[in-house]
């Protein structure tokens, strides 16, 4: 069990600043994903960590050696750090054994890249050609590759993404089955967030050659570090409120905040995190909201619909559009005009009763995550946040996370 | 901050831009940092390769304006202009066609005899466009000037165009010809858009080649009576011994070059060709070619018969008709002995050149590179007859003869001349070889001579191969930069079947050129072998 600690990386290319005093720590044991888009430097990340190129100033440990640092680099081929590039790179004049067993002492290759294979499930194939072989098995076959060498980390570079979309889900489930079973530790570099959510222990988001926050999945979506990344994990419906203390008020009435920021005692403008699954939708209730108010709290634009403790009252809409996935629906609704809310993201079980153009009531449940806005004119400070109140599509394709669950 | 903490978002926000917009989706910045050794290296190859440009204008600008002017505006030159010109426009158009149509017939249509077919139409590239010339004058003498010209060159180098023409056909995306015929497009217009289409890069390419060859060449037209630049250079420095004449001719020939150059260039970049889909290729089924099997058979058995059976048919008619030896020569034996290790050491050294510029090409591709890699191919507007005239007062002047009419420099000039062969080759052969594998293999605890044995060399090995045996066909077959240069007392094939034909003494110059197309043909027929396994490796 090795576990990796990096500390202050930068790398640039020419005046390409790709790393920008990046921290990680890869506990020993676990499986990491870096998340980011395109060209945020996750695989250069990766290509530092396998000692293909060097940092320019910061450090890498594996284990308790620094693999680099300053004055002190360890050549990959002593790092002892299995690598899987993005689209396996076997050895096309190798046989899927030779493959194998490359980084192996002559003597009991052999035997050992049998047992390697027949733990992939490729045990027919030993005298195979890559050419001969499937996408997903080539993938296979280069991690059995990596495993050889009985790496302390495993390096994935967006490993499944060369595959087909159906081939995709199982080749991952026997990847980090396979991952486990060798006790790894292991870092998976991916733009696939669905991915990542689903892969791993950890995941930790590359922004602005940094990593913005590496947290469990499950607390990154609970608990995103601002509204960015809220937006860029999963769907969001960003909303304005005002905060204070452990509530916030916003268009959909007054939410519990959690958890409470104990600094904020007096109002204060913020940008309010809602979840699809956290918007219930209900029939219209005959009396329509008369549009136009723009403020929080009660308002003729309430309906009137009981609410629970910590949930809004409702907040009448129309829905716009609806998608259909088996296990639950997603809807748009657009709130009813004059509240300057853009449509919202409204997720419900099983098939929803609402066509679209059909008249609803919008009901939030808390407790929800808000972040003060910073307030304009102050020296130095940045101008406000420019995605609230949006509920921001983010880059990187539609999002599948919360469909999963 | 250590990670994992949620950071308290005023600290995180400034950064908290949009996201950097995705640039190539899939292949996220994987980019790699070049050694300053290759880099070095690379560069002082490109400086090497620039000696003979550097010398010529050196040495026009010593003549002075007026001088050139006087020399370059004169009847003569409009004349070598216009011969020059004309052929080079006339040839290439006939190459780009019999080429490009032997190409599709062999590797698109159900011709009988489709392999054998393959290797005779390009066996003709084995033999020296000197020896097609001399074949073809030595039995009928109406084969002179212009039209002799033409007849001799176009069958001397159409394999020019067929050779990429047939390689691109064979890797062209099937697809693109189904979509077009499911748009409703005819056959022919399909073929007209689409095919050509696809292949329009290796038709440019190839006659770019053809162009460059007919720039350069001298023997074939000195047979033939026909005047061009490269053959009123060679006068002027082997019979008249004027170097200001010849470095003023050279300057219009090489500006002629580099308009080709630039022609092919700009033609190329107008389309780009790209398969747009994984590399798992699908071969396209051939066509049927119906009754047009017969006048497509005929017409291959004429090209071969023209281009193949009238220079090594003459050759042997000559060998025995010709009488005893009228000229105390040097052995073929001996001359055969200086040409291979003539051979070898150039096109080791071209080799060993075009390695660091075609790495740096290769594996670091970036806009400097991309430049560096262009300008040693201008070293192709360079004729041999220049670089040799180059370096032979290069040394002159500045060595103070120290190494003219020496072999190193003979090998030198074959390198140079030589090099954009050789850098095809070893770009290619280090396509196959990509970066990424020799990480793995690193990760893998193999130390770098051991990857370079286990991985680079096995993969890009073949190419380097083929791409020493091209230089070294080349070499063998070279015949006016080896006038200029040759060490005195020495002789290569090309040389001494050059002193005899000039002799007139066919019978003696006849076994020469045998042995010249027979060593020739072992490179070319390695090279095809090359060439065609590593086609079918791509498509299984």
């Amino acid at each position: 069990m090795t576990q990796l600690e990096v500390a202050g990386l930068d790398k640039a290319f020419g005046r390409h600043q790709v790393l920008a005093g990046l921290d990680l720590d890869v506990p020993a044991g676990s499986l990491t994903a870096i998340l980011g888009p395109s060209g945020s430097g996750k695989t250069t990340l990766l290509r530092v960590l396998a000692g293909f190129e060097r940092a320019d100033a910061g450090t890498v440990r594996i284990g308790p050696a620094v693999a680099d640092g300053p004055g002190r680099f360890l050549l990959p081929e002593r790092r002892r750090i299995g690598y899987v590039p993005q689209e396996g790179s076997l050895f096309p004049h190798l046989t899927v054994a030779g493959n194998v067993g490359f980084g192996l002492p002559r003597r009991g290759r052999g035997r050992r890249s049998g047992q390697l294979l027949e733990a992939v499930g490729l045990a027919g194939f030993a005298r195979h050609y890559p050419h001969q072989l499937s996408g997903g098995q080539q993938q296979r076959v280069a991690l059995a590759r990596a495993l050889a060498i009985e790496p302390g980390i495993v390096l994935l570079d967006e490993p499944f993404a060369s595959l087909d979309a159906h081939l995709r889900a199982s080749v991952r489930a026997d990847v980090q089955q396979l991952l486990r079973a060798a006790g790894t530790t292991t870092v998976l570099v991916t733009h696939d967030q669905d991915e990542a959510l689903s892969t791993a222990d950890r995941v930790a988001v590359l922004r602005q050659g940094r990593i913005a926050q590496c947290a469990p999945p499950e607390e990154l979506y609970r608990h995103p570090v601002d509204a960015d990344l809220a937006a860029f994990i999963g769907d969001a419906n960003l909303i304005p409120g005002m905060l204070n203390g452990s509530s916030v008020d916003t268009a959909l009435g007054p939410l519990a905040v959690e958890p409470a920021d104990a600094r904020v005692t007096t109002h204060v403008p913020a940008t309010v995190l809602v979840r699809p699954e956290q918007v219930e939708l209900l029939p219209a209730t005959p009396d329509p909201v008369p549009a136009g108010v723009p403020a929080p709290a009660e308002g003729p634009g309430r309906t009137g619909v009981p609410a629970r403790a910590g949930d809004g009252p409702g907040l009448a809409g129309r829905v716009t559009g609806s998608g259909y996935h088996g296990h639950d629906t997603v809807l748009t609704v657009q709130p009813a005009a004059g509240l300057g809310l853009p449509p919202l993201i409204v997720r419900t079980q099983g098939s929803g009763s609402f066509p679209a153009g059909s008249p609803v009531t919008l009901r939030a449940h808390g407790p929800v995550l808000a972040w003060p806005e910073r307030t304009p004119g102050t020296p130095g400070s940045p101008p406000p946040d420019p995605l609230a109140p949006a509920t921001r599509d983010h880059d990187f394709g539609s999002n599948r996370f919360g469909l999963k669950s | 901050m250590p990670p994992g903490t949620p950071a308290p978002p005023a600290v995180i926000a400034p950064q908290a831009a949009t996201p950097r917009p995705a640039r190539r989706p899939g292949r996220a910045g994987g980019r790699r940092t070049q050694p300053r050794l290759l880099t070095a290296a690379a560069v002082g190859v490109a400086l090497v390769l620039a000696i003979p440009l550097v010398f010529l204008l050196i040495e026009a600008s010593g003549s002075g304006a007026g001088g050139d002017a006087r020399l370059i505006f004169r009847p003569l030159t409009a004349d070598l202009l216009w011969n020059t010109v004309r052929l080079t426009v006339v040839v290439t158009a006939l190459c780009a066609v019999l080429g490009t149509a032997a190409a599709w017939c062999v590797e698109r249509t159900r011709l009988p005899g489709r392999k054998v077919w393959a290797v005779l139409i390009v066996v003709p590239l084995a033999i020296p466009d000197f020896v097609v010339s001399f074949g073809w004058a030595s039995l009928w003498p109406w084969i002179q000037g212009f039209r002799g010209a033409v007849v001799v060159m176009t069958l001397a180098v159409y394999p020019l165009v067929y050779l990429p023409v047939a390689a691109s056909l064979r890797g062209a995306d099937p697809g693109q010809e189904e979509v077009a015929r499911s748009l409703g497009t005819s056959r022919l217009r399909t073929f007209t858009r689409i095919t050509l289409g696809q292949a329009r890069g290796a038709i440019l390419g190839g006659c770019l080649l053809v162009a460059m060859v007919l720039l350069a060449e001298y023997g074939a037209f000195e047979i033939v009576g026909y005047q061009t630049f490269t053959t009123e250079i060679f006068t002027e420095i082997n019979e008249a011994f004027s170097l200001p004449a010849a470095c003023a001719l050279s300057l219009v020939l090489v500006l002629l070059s580099l308009a080709v150059l630039a022609g092919e260039g700009w033609a190329r970049g107008r389309g780009r060709v790209s398969r747009s889909g994984p590399l798992a290729q699908r071969v396209a089924p051939p066509h049927e070619l119906g009754r047009a099997t017969i006048p497509v058979l005929a017409g291959f058995t004429a090209l071969a018969g023209l281009a193949l059976g009238v220079p090594v048919g003459a050759s042997i008619y000559w060998m025995v008709a010709g009488g005893r030896p009228s000229l105390a020569g040097v052995s073929v034996l001996n001359a055969a002995g200086h040409t291979a290790a003539y051979g070898v050491l150039a096109a080791a050294l071209a080799t060993l050149l075009a390695l660091p510029v075609a790495m740096s090409a290769v594996r670091y591709p970036g806009r400097a590179r991309h430049v560096l890699e262009r300008s040693t191919y201008l070293v192709l507007a360079l004729p041999g007859v220049v670089v040799a005239l180059a370096l032979s007062y290069f040394t002159e002047r500045y060595l103070g003869g120290l190494f003219y009419q020496t072999a190193p420099l003979l090998i030198l000039a074959y390198a140079i001349m030589f090099f954009p062969l050789a850098l095809v080759g070893v770009k290619a052969s280090l396509a196959r070889a990509p970066a990424s594998l020799d990480e793995v293999a690193r990760s893998l605890g193999q130390p770098r001579l051991a990857v370079l044995a286990r991985v680079t060399l096995r993969l890009a090995g073949p190419g380097l191969a083929a791409a020493f045996c091209l230089v070294f066909l080349s070499v063998i077959t070279e015949l006016t930069a080896t006038l200029i240069l040759i060490p005195t007392g020495a002789a290569t094939l090309a040389t001494q079947f050059w002193v005899y034909e000039t002799n007139l003494s066919y019978g003696q110059a006849a076994p020469f050129a045998l042995v010249m197309i027979a060593v020739a043909a072992i490179p070319s027929y390695l090279l095809g072998r090359f060439f065609d396994s590593s086609a079918r490796r791509m498509t299984t």
